[in-house]
Formats: structure tokens, sequence, C-alpha cells
């Protein structure tokens, strides 16, 4: 989750605006935000799927998952308060939370909801013993879109503010291994018996 | 089991290598990449546009100073004409001593445009009609040339380009100015000045990006493949005795089909 800037503000910030704190606060903070959101999905399919069940406990595994989503997402909600500090061009509140208002972009949208899918999750997260447990499965799986939206809301955020050149690598550097955990874990069985990552037990 | 056993671990031999190798042209492909590059800086596209730009430049207008020199009947286009003609040629050999040191190829001809520019100047019945095509064609050029010379002193990543745009920039820039000064140049044929926006830097993309990226994803994907089937096997004497035991006793099956979520 990339800085969220406007395109008017992006010639304010070359111009060293009394902003250049509170961005580059954003800034930072979106960048740990998309280290912590990878990690967070790479570390719940592992768990999930018990490919990691030799390093500790599964409720152990479950705390680290969680912890990281914690970590997520409040880097992620730091991310976003910033932009009510601006001395020019603030957002409102509606504007931070509500998606598709005007004076935002689709992509300033895309970063909401991958942001509230995240927050309905965490909320969630803790209520699965009061719910069906399908139910609660089914949202907790939003959380793919939800970083499948995360990741496009970055790469346009750094596009619009010229940081692409920077960040491509490292960007694309943590989301592969976030992509190939995602498909393995939707792949059938049998595939994946056949490339040997479950066994067949007779 | 034990077949099974064998075959997996055979693919995560297989993945390895193929890792490995991969890896290895990742570090040959970058060696060679910063090999060809100059200690001065790389050089990209613009840089390479910029140098051909200067030489094409220099291969026309060298030629229609000196005509302007010998056939214009204006005293003030006879010395403009003189001036950039010593100008383009100063500036030409800088750029083939350039070219040559970055290992840049230049053309030896004027292009299409430009051999037609020419081309009008040599049949000019007058040589009045001679000033107008000289004045227009060449600070219309000129000032083509000046927007590409800017974008690089802006944003080149080497020192030479640098300072090469420097000097070309002030050369140009003396050259659209002596242009204007012979009261010749039609303003309104001028291209107008634009405010389009620069395309998104995502087109933009060089082409070693391209095979960094795949190769970077390529060793990514197999490096996730290969610690998940590394980290799901237990490993050692501990591991063997759980896989013997778990065909001894038949547990039930991995927990990623059972408890798959």
């Amino acid at each position: 989750m990339i800085a969220v800037f406007t395109e008017a503000t992006v010639s304010v910030v070359a111009q060293s605006s009394p902003d250049t704190g509170v961005r580059s606060i954003a800034a930072l903070s979106a960048r740990v935000a998309y280290t912590f959101m990878c990690l967070t999905l790479c570390w719940g399919v592992l768990t999930a799927t018990g490919w990691i069940r030799r390093l500790g406990e599964r409720k152990a595994l479950r705390s680290g998952h969680m912890s990281l989503a914690m970590l997520t997402l409040s880097f992620a909600v730091v991310h976003a308060l910033c932009f009510l500090f601006l001395s020019s061009n603030a957002w409102k509140f509606t504007q931070l939370v509500i998606p598709l208002m005007p004076g935002t972009f689709v992509r300033h949208t895309m970063g909401i909801v991958a942001l509230e899918l995240m927050l309905a999750i965490a909320i969630t997260a803790c209520l699965h013993r009061w719910t069906a447990y399908r139910r609660w499965l089914w949202l907790h799986r939003l959380a793919y879109p939800a970083v499948g939206l995360g990741a496009v809301h970055s790469l346009f955020g750094a596009i619009a503010n010229g940081h692409l050149s920077v960040l491509w690598l490292a960007g694309i550097t943590l989301l592969v291994p976030v992509m190939t955990l995602t498909v393995l874990r939707f792949l059938p069985g049998r595939m994946l018996e056949r490339i040997g990552l479950v066994e067949e037990r007779v | 089991m034990s077949s099974g056993y064998e075959r997996t671990r055979r693919r995560i031999h297989r993945a390895l290598v193929l890792m490995v190798a991969l890896f290895l042209s990742q570090i040959a492909l970058s060696g060679y990449a910063s090999a060809a590059q100059p200690n001065d800086g790389p050089i990209g596209p613009a840089d390479i546009e910029l140098l051909t730009k200067v030489r094409l430049a220099g291969l026309w207008e060298m030629p229609a100073g000196e005509w302007a020199e010998k056939r214009s009947e204006n005293a003030r286009v006879k010395e403009v004409g003189m001036t950039i003609m010593v100008d383009h040629g100063r500036l030409d050999s800088m750029t083939r001593a350039l070219a040559g040191q970055l290992g840049v190829p230049l053309p030896s001809q004027p292009n299409a445009d430009q051999q037609g520019w020419l081309n009008e100047m040599q049949n000019a019945r007058t040589a009045a009609e001679f000033d107008q095509v000289f004045g227009n064609r060449l600070r219309a050029a000129h000032g083509a040339v000046f927007s590409v010379i800017s974008q690089v002193r802006a944003g080149t990543r080497n020192d030479r380009m640098r300072e090469f745009a420097t000097t070309a920039n002030q050369a140009v820039l003396r050259h659209i100015t002596l242009l204007e000064s012979t009261g010749l140049v039609d303003y309104t044929r001028l291209p107008e000045a634009s405010t389009a926006p620069k395309p998104p830097q995502i087109v933009d993309v060089d082409p070693i990006d391209v095979v960094v990226v795949i190769s970077v994803a390529m060793v990514e994907i197999l490096a996730t493949i290969f610690l998940v089937g590394l980290l799901r096997k237990p490993s050692g004497r501990a591991g063997r005795r759980r896989r013997e035991d778990s065909s001894a006793h038949a547990l039930p099956a991995d927990p990623f089909v059972t408890t798959r979520t």
C-alpha cells in the first residue's frame, strides 16, 4: 500500500511542501504494510495447509499469523490516517472510509476496500466460535481478494508518484511467493501430489 | 510410500538444480549488464537517441550553413550560416568521440526528412527563397532537438552525457536565437508547445528489466515450492520414525487434505 497521493499534490511534494514529513510517514508506513501483508498471507496459507507444522504447534503458528495481520493493519491504518493531516488538499474522513467518493481515484478505492475487508476479517477472526465454520471461512477467504486489491493499489500508487522504478523489484519479490502459495493453496490435491507437496498415504 | 518419497526427492533435486542454474544465469546477466555500462553511469535509450539526433542534425545543418554562407544575399543569414556550420562541426566531432567511447553506432547519412529539406534549399530559385527555407527549416529542427536535449540533461544517469547535453543545450539555444535574429522565422508554422503529460513510466520498461522480473519470479516460485517441500517433510531420524509410524498406523491423510480451509 504505497502512498496514496492525489495528482495535484504530487507537484506540491516536489516543491518540498510543509507536508513532506507527513507524506514520508505515509510512504514508509505503506511500504511496511505491504511487506507485512505479503508475509501475513504466506504465513496464513502455510499454517492453514499444515505445511509448516514441523516449525511449531498449530496454535503458535496461528498466533504468528495474527501478529503479522495486526502489524499489517496497524501500518495500513497509519498510512490512511496520514492523509487527514495534510495541510493542503487534506482528505476528509468520509473520503477515507467510503469508496468512490468524489475527489478520489479508483486506485484509492481499491486501497480503501482492501483495508476495510482486512479489518472485517480481523474482527471476525475472533468471532469464529460464535458463528458457523463455513460462514466464517467464506469471510476469511476474502483476504485473498483484499491482498490482490492492496497489491494493485500499491502498484498504481507507485506509478502515480513516480516511485515504480525504485520499488518494482522489491514489490515483485514480495508478491511472487504470495501468488505462488495462493495458487498452490487452491490447486487440486492430485496435482499437489504430483508436484510432491502432498504424499499419498496407504 | 518409499517410491513416492524418492520421486519427490528427485523432483526437489531437479528443482534445486534448475533454481541454481537460473540464479547463476541471473548473476551472469547482471554481470554482463554492468560490464556493458561505463564507469560514468549507465546510458539509457534517451542518451542514445540524443547522440543520434545531434549527429543527424550535424549531417544536414553543416551543408545547410555552408550553402547559406555562399548562396544568401543577406549578410545576417551568411553570418548565421557560418556560425552554425562551425558550431555543428565542433559538436559533431564531440558527438562522434563520445558515441565511440560509449559504443553507440551513429548514422552517416541525413534521414529522409533532412534530405528533403536540403533538396528544398538546393532547389530554391532565388536567394530570398533560400533564406526563407533555411531560416524556417533550421529553426523548426532546432526546436525539435532542443526538447530531447533538455530531457537528457534533466534525467540522464551518465556523467559524460550530462556534460554533452549541457554543451549541446547551449549550442542549440544559441542557434535558435541566431536564426530568429534573421527575422525570417514564421512562428505560426512552428509546432505549438504541448502540455501533454509524460506517458506513464510503466510503458517505458527496459527489456533488461523484463528479463530480471521473469528470472526473479521463476527463482522465487521454485524457491517457494522447494521451501514448502522442505518445511513440510520432517528430516533426520525423527522424521524417518514419524514417516514409518504414519505408514504403520495408517494415520489420517495429510492435514492439508483433511483440514483444507
